[in-house]
């Protein structure tokens, strides 16, 4: 998870994880303590009594600070260690307990009130959720993928014409999209190399790997027009046995991968395509 | 588009179908569980994923074809499928029957309900996933269908694999939209991204009602609905990406994010259904098949065995059953053994060097 390690934060390590899990929700994890405490003093939640269970259990084991300290340096990964609050049910808990408190109401007026009332409570101590709400207009189109993947690999399929399948590099925004949308298209770089380049420290080091550093080339001349020798780039598109780039237009590489032997021949929305012919 | 627009919704139909008939013949054979639609529905997801698993697994380590697997799941299903309209039809048409009843007891409350689910269900058709993960879960497929083999293929590149990923061979589930895709036509990343993803926001759902039946036993199903109206509200005001609620709206798709959203809940609605009735077998049924189907999903499976444990062992111990131990620890095997096929991979114990 990211900002809390588990070195820094030593037996602080399940809270300090749970603070950052949670975020603005945190006032839920109240809500849901609260709920714990009405359910032990009111005997009559015999069924919610199951919420304890779970609180206890976990609480002793994967919540439980010394055995925390042990395990995740040996059995879990801390990048996922976040998955174990999935386990405790807070958010039905805190959902049941609001749909009984309205049930306790004797009138109908008073529920109504007491529904608004917990509304309210909720929109004004949690945050809503930005993401969701910004995409709420349909996609542009029916494969939810940009539409210049889909112009880019039409533009590719018309013009390839070898064996087997065209070759290409994407920039990373759109790169994640191209083989769940078009199979057919192989790509010549991958997933460990896109994220060592982008600077993640959990997929190893393949630094002093020739496989790398000749896809290295490619990506530090497209994405910071960093100063490769024409010859090395050109051989590195040859290993790699690219034939395509899809490059944004306002990117600086343009004039280079002209200079390289690249042929822009076509436009997905604002990005260029390239052909690269190694003869 | 419109054409689409109804191929999707006959697919979204044909998994329901799917469902519906594994869980009515799973109910059909537990003489004491009340057939609800709904509840065989929500067994028959799981029952499917389960014995998806089971058939598409061995198939990947003695190199089958996505089209034979293809062939035998279709065989298969369509077997299922018969029979549950033979032995099940009566009921379902009794079920259908009663609707109005049924829909009249909700009163009101169906309408805030629906809408609910249907939020959830349009947001996640429509949302505009931009996860890496996907670039796996959709590429693995995709490439499974293009190059008709089973992850034999990287589906970042293209490119031959030299052994199987330890990460993910094991979780069969994104083999299913292959299996879709090849079957019906569809593109598999609309099998996966909308239809598979609506279809999850509404099983989802149904779990929520049925939890809600537990907990407000014996009362008007308004609260039941009430419950799944505020967790719909509560899902949609949790604002990390660490939390179920994010994955339910923007990742419903992928495997860890049904593990979140279905299956611990699954767990959570059996824990509810052994305390009251611990001698009630087929729970234990619905729980081992749960886990099943949590191995199919993801890795990440193993917080599938806290949440059982979290659930069961205190039933051991309060009640003093030690007997319950027994069904307890068969539950917990689908996830023993993938965890021990994981480590053996990851110590070399296993091959998973790709020879064929």
């Amino acid at each position: 998870m990211a900002g809390v390690s588990i070195a820094e934060t030593g037996l602080r390590y399940a809270w300090e994880t749970l603070k950052v899990y949670w975020g603005a929700g945190m006032p839920f994890f109240v809500y849901f303590a609260a709920g714990l405490i009405w359910t032990a003093v009111d005997k009559k939640q015999k069924e919610a009594r199951v919420f304890w269970y779970y609180t206890i259990v976990l609480g002793l084991t994967v919540y439980n600070p010394l055995l925390v300290r042990y395990l995740v340096p040996r059995w879990i990964e801390s990048t996922v260690y976040y998955r174990f609050f999935w386990v405790l049910p807070v958010t039905i808990a805190v959902a049941y307990d609001m749909t009984l408190l309205i049930s306790k109401c004797g009138r109908r007026w008073l529920k109504l009130c007491a529904a608004a009332v917990l509304l309210v409570l909720i929109g004004t101590t949690a945050s809503v959720n930005e993401t969701v709400l910004d995409h709420l207009q349909p996609p542009s189109n029916i494969y939810k993928v940009p539409d210049e993947v889909v112009q880019a690999c039409a533009l590719i399929h018309e013009d390839y014409k070898g064996e087997g399948e065209p070759k290409a590099v994407f920039t990373f925004d759109l790169e994640v999209y191209v083989r769940q949308y078009d199979a057919s298209i192989r790509l010549s770089i991958d997933r460990e190399t896109r994220l060592y380049y982008n600077g993640s420290q959990t997929v190893g080091n393949p630094e002093n790997s020739k496989t790398y550093k000749r896809k290295k080339r490619i990506l530090d001349v497209i994405n910071s027009a960093e100063e490769v020798p024409i010859k090395q780039f050109q051989r590195a598109m040859h290993q790699t046995r690219t034939r395509y780039l899809v490059i944004p237009a306002e990117y600086a590489c343009h004039d280079y991968l002209k200079e390289a032997g690249c042929e822009a021949f076509g436009e997905a929305g604002g990005y260029i395509v390239y052909r690269y012919d190694p003869e | 588009m419109i054409l689409e627009l109804i191929r999707m919704a006959a697919v979204f139909l044909l998994h329901f179908l799917a469902f519906l008939s594994l869980g009515t013949l799973l109910l059909k054979a537990s003489r004491k569980e009340t057939f609800t639609l709904s509840l065989a529905v929500i067994v028959g997801y799981f029952a499917y994923f389960a014995l998806f698993e089971l058939v598409a697994l061995p198939m990947i380590f003695t190199y089958r074809s996505l089209g034979f697997l293809t062939m035998v799941m279709a065989v298969l299903m369509s077997v299922v499928i018969l029979a549950a309209v033979i032995l099940g039809g009566k009921e379902w048409l009794r079920r259908i029957k009663e609707a109005p009843r049924v829909l009249a007891d909700h009163s009101w409350m169906l309408l805030l309900l629906a809408a609910a689910v249907l939020f959830q269900c349009y947001a996640v058709a429509v949302y505009y996933d931009t996860s890496a993960d996907a670039a796996y879960y959709v590429g693995i497929a995709n490439t499974a269908v293009y190059t008709d083999t089973l992850q034999k293929y990287s589906p970042y590149t293209g490119a031959a694999l030299g052994r199987f990923m330890i990460r993910y061979v094991f979780s069969c589930f994104p083999l299913h939209n292959a299996f879709v895709s090849r079957l019906v036509g569809i593109p598999v990343i609309i099998q996966a991204k909308t239809v598979m993803a609506v279809a999850n926001a509404f099983v989802a759902n149904l779990i929520y009602y049925q939890i809600g039946r537990c907990l407000f036993p014996g009362k008007s199903r308004k609260w039941p609905d009430l419950l799944v109206v505020f967790l719909c509200v509560i899902n949609l005001f949790c604002d990390t990406i660490y939390q179920p609620g994010t994955f339910l709206f923007t990742r419903l798709y992928e495997g860890k994010a049904i593990l979140a959203n279905l299956v611990l809940p699954m767990i959570l609605y059996c824990a509810l259904r052994l305390y009251r009735d611990d001698g009630d077998k087929i729970i234990w049924v619905y729980l081992f098949l749960c886990n099943l189907a949590a191995v199919c999903f993801s890795g990440t499976a193993v917080i599938a065995a806290f949440g059982c444990s979290a659930a069961v062992v205190p039933l051991i111990l309060l009640r003093r059953r030690l007997r319950l131990a027994v069904p307890y620890v068969i539950c917990l095997l689908p996830i023993g053994c993938w965890f021990a096929a994981y480590y053996l991979a990851k110590i070399g114990k296993l091959s998973l060097a790709i020879t064929g």
